[in-house]
């Protein structure tokens, strides 16, 4: 194996690759457009913080004296926080005509009408509430709609223990144990005390940590297309471009070129990953956690080399059915394109219908790129997923040794012809 | 003179056809050795054999000596294909140095050597430009100073001046020329017989996968073409049999051998018979493009042999 052919082979293709508008597109420039749109669209800022809505609200039980009533509410939701967000963007409507009219034309979220004598009704049985919901989609209806549930089910509660604590009053201490009696009332009123503690999966609680694992699949979808693209396309181009006898009558031997080809690839990848990395980084704000201290977090290198490899081994494999590089690329492109979106490399596999997450759960690339994110997006340990590890491994020396076999076929189907 | 290249008995066959048929010959330092033929004669897979990257189902190919697939013999050699090798995005240079990487020659060395032939190709001021923007005489100049990137004992042209305006044909046969030695072996291919002519001291015929004849050029003029031919080219194809009649009268059959509209005519007085011809052909009303006294060519030597033009072909 001579050094100077592999590094000849590996500068030249570089220089081709990079200073090629088209491949530079596709494998640069598509894959930072996805992960910005996907950023700044699909990931908006503010997106990991509780929602607010703006309510519109009339209140005609103003001058009520009990001690839950109108005024009562609307401060209460005027006060509403949820970690540090205020709920409730107030807005006080004279008229129900001005409300419902702006609720329509989406000025605002949703509208709560507080009847007269609210208070009252509250205090001594059943107090009526409108409530308007904006629908400017089933999504914020629905969201719209629970947080006002939720709302009036934790204000009911509230004003329940008032009303416990007012009708006390009423009851004679000779009566009987005046405590059982509250005890038994407050039970009716709030049966069950439940506390509610969210528990998420750390890493994936923010935006940032988001972007991360999207731009890891930015890495992952660009590998597959551009792998299977370069692996389709290593010899068909040399024969296309008139250099493969070239090559071959040097003291070149066809290992070595096809070594030189799968290396090339190999460091074009890396590249992509480079720069999609550090823009993911720097410039959507990605959480990544890679240190490189850390034996364990090399696995990810590994990972990337060996997505890279198994895209390429695939894209050699390809290489036995296409005839023309344009139609290699065109190929190599959509195929690409669809098993990362369908293998839960771009899009999370839980989006998925139960029958479509096969593939995801069956593909070698998926494990691999899974890996990479539990371990510098979830920041868990290698030997978590050392399953997927082994078997990404596993697959892609099959399917690498399959492809050096058919590219050596091909190099001698392309000399004869 | 020392042999460089031995190949004997070659021949290679694609599904039933024998694209090389036990060809032989033997080439020697200071010699350059053309295969001219038409195309589809075998000579471009008999040059893959050669240079190694086409197994032949038959026969051997001994270069300097050895085997070509010993990667040492292989660094003495190079090939030169007839459609530019040349990667459009690189420069000039970076495609010399991609191919001096592939010799092992890396560098100072494979920069100071790339620049050299840049300059001996007549390229400098364009060593540095994307080879895209070359014309196509520029790119077939470059293609030989990638052949030349390892100073080879033995280089293999394929069909090197094909497509190439008359000018930059003459360009790239001066250089040839020039880089001819005692040092060094020219193996090519051509279907141009002037091309043959000018560059090889000899030549071996091929048609049908076969070498018909081989020898030195002159040789081989004297021996199939002999005497000075008188090149008639007629308006219409379809006067060929009346004037072959006419023909017949003065000349002995192989004498005269008619593709088409064009005849050729070999004779040892053409000056007498010229003006004797022509106005039979005027009487009998055969009409007359062009007629006039010519050298004989190699073209003349394939044409007695096989009855067809290369260029027909």
């Amino acid at each position: 194996m001579k050094t100077s052919v592999i590094k000849a082979l590996i500068v030249k293709d570089l220089k081709e690759t990079f200073r090629d508008k088209n491949a530079v597109f596709w494998m640069i420039a598509w894959p930072l457009i996805w992960l910005v749109l996907t950023a700044y669209i699909l990931i908006p800022p503010g997106l990991d913080q509780p929602k607010s809505m703006s309510l519109g609200l009339i209140n005609y039980d103003v001058s009520s004296s009990f001690p839950v009533n109108g005024s009562v509410l609307v401060r209460a939701l005027e006060e509403a926080q949820y970690k540090g967000v205020k709920l409730f963007n107030v807005k006080i409507y004279e008229d129900r005509a001005s409300l419902i009219e702006d609720i329509k034309k989406g000025r605002i979220d949703a509208g709560i009408i507080i009847p007269e004598n609210f208070g009252e009704n509250l205090t001594l049985g059943q107090a009526a509430l409108e409530v308007y919901v904006g629908a400017k989609s089933v999504q914020s209806a629905q969201i719209n709609r629970y947080m006002l549930e939720k709302f009036i089910e934790e204000f009911s509660k509230v004003a329940s223990e008032e009303k416990i604590t007012w009708m006390m009053k009423f009851i004679p201490e000779e009566y009987v144990p005046l405590d059982i009696v509250e005890r038994f009332l407050r039970g009716l009123a709030k049966p069950i005390n439940a506390t509610f503690i969210e528990v998420l999966p750390e890493a994936l609680i923010s935006r940032e940590a988001w972007i991360g694992w999207y731009t890891i699949g930015a890495i992952g979808m660009t590998m597959l297309y551009s792998g299977l693209n370069i692996g389709s396309t290593a010899l068909l181009e040399e024969k296309q471009k008139g250099c493969l006898r070239k090559i071959l009558a040097s003291p070149t031997t066809p290992s070595e070129l096809i070594l030189g080809k799968i290396l090339s690839g190999i460091l074009s990848l890396s590249v992509i990953s480079v720069v999609i990395i550090v823009f993911g980084v720097f410039v959507c704000r990605a959480k990544i956690y890679w240190n490189p201290l850390r034996v364990e977090h090399w696995v990810v290198p590994a990972m990337f080399l060996v997505l890279a490899s198994l895209s390429l081994g695939m894209g050699s494999i390809l290489s036995l059915g296409v005839r023309s590089v344009r139609g290699a690329s065109s190929l190599s492109v959509s195929l690409g394109l669809i098993l990362a979106f369908l293998t839960g490399i771009w899009f999370p596999r839980e989006w998925f219908p139960e029958w479509m997450r096969v593939l995801a759960y069956y593909s070698p690339a998926t494990w691999a790129v899974d890996v990479i994110r539990y371990v510098i997006v979830f920041e868990a340990e290698p030997a978590e997923v050392a399953h997927y590890i082994i078997g990404a491994t596993l697959t892609t020396l099959v399917v690498l040794f399959i492809g050096i076999v058919i590219y050596e076929k091909t190099l001698r189907k392309y000399l004869e012809r | 003179m020392r042999v460089a290249v031995k190949v004997s008995e070659l021949t290679k066959r694609f599904s039933n056809n024998i694209a090389v048929n036990r060809v032989s010959f033997d080439v020697k330092f200071g010699e350059a050795y053309g295969l001219l033929g038409p195309n589809g004669a075998g000579k471009s897979t008999l040059l893959s054999m050669i240079i190694g990257v086409i197994e032949p189902d038959e026969g051997t190919v001994e270069i300097l000596g050895g085997e070509v697939k010993n990667p040492e013999i292989r660094s003495k050699i190079n090939y030169c294909p007839q459609d530019p090798a040349l990667y459009d995005n690189l420069t000039g240079l970076e495609n010399l140095m991609f191919y001096s990487g592939l010799y092992g020659i890396t560098g100072k060395k494979a920069l100071e050597r790339a620049k050299r032939l840049i300059k001996r190709v007549g390229l400098e001021g364009y060593a540095n430009k994307p080879v895209k923007t070359y014309s196509g005489g520029m790119k077939k100049r470059l293609n030989l100073a990638a052949a030349l990137i390892n100073e080879p004992s033995i280089l293999i042209l394929d069909e090197p001046t094909t497509g190439m305006d008359p000018r930059v044909r003459r360009e790239v046969w001066q250089l040839l020329n020039e880089i001819k030695g005692s040092d060094r072996a020219i193996i090519f291919s051509t279907h141009y017989m002037d091309e043959a002519e000018v560059l090889s001291d000899k030549v071996a015929i091929m048609d049908s996968g076969k070498i018909i004849v081989e020898g030195r050029t002159e040789d081989l003029k004297k021996r199939y073409a002999p005497k000075p031919v008188i090149s008639i080219e007629l308006l219409n194809s379809s006067d060929q049999h009346k004037a072959r009649k006419v023909l017949d009268r003065y000349l002995e059959p192989g004498d005269i051998v008619v593709t088409d509209s064009s005849i050729r005519v070999y004779h040892e007085d053409p000056d007498t018979l010229l003006p004797q011809i022509s106005l039979d052909l005027f009487k009998i009303g055969v009409r007359i493009v062009s007629v006039r006294i010519v050298k004989p060519t190699l073209e003349d030597v394939f044409l007695r042999l096989t009855g067809r033009r290369i260029e027909e072909n």
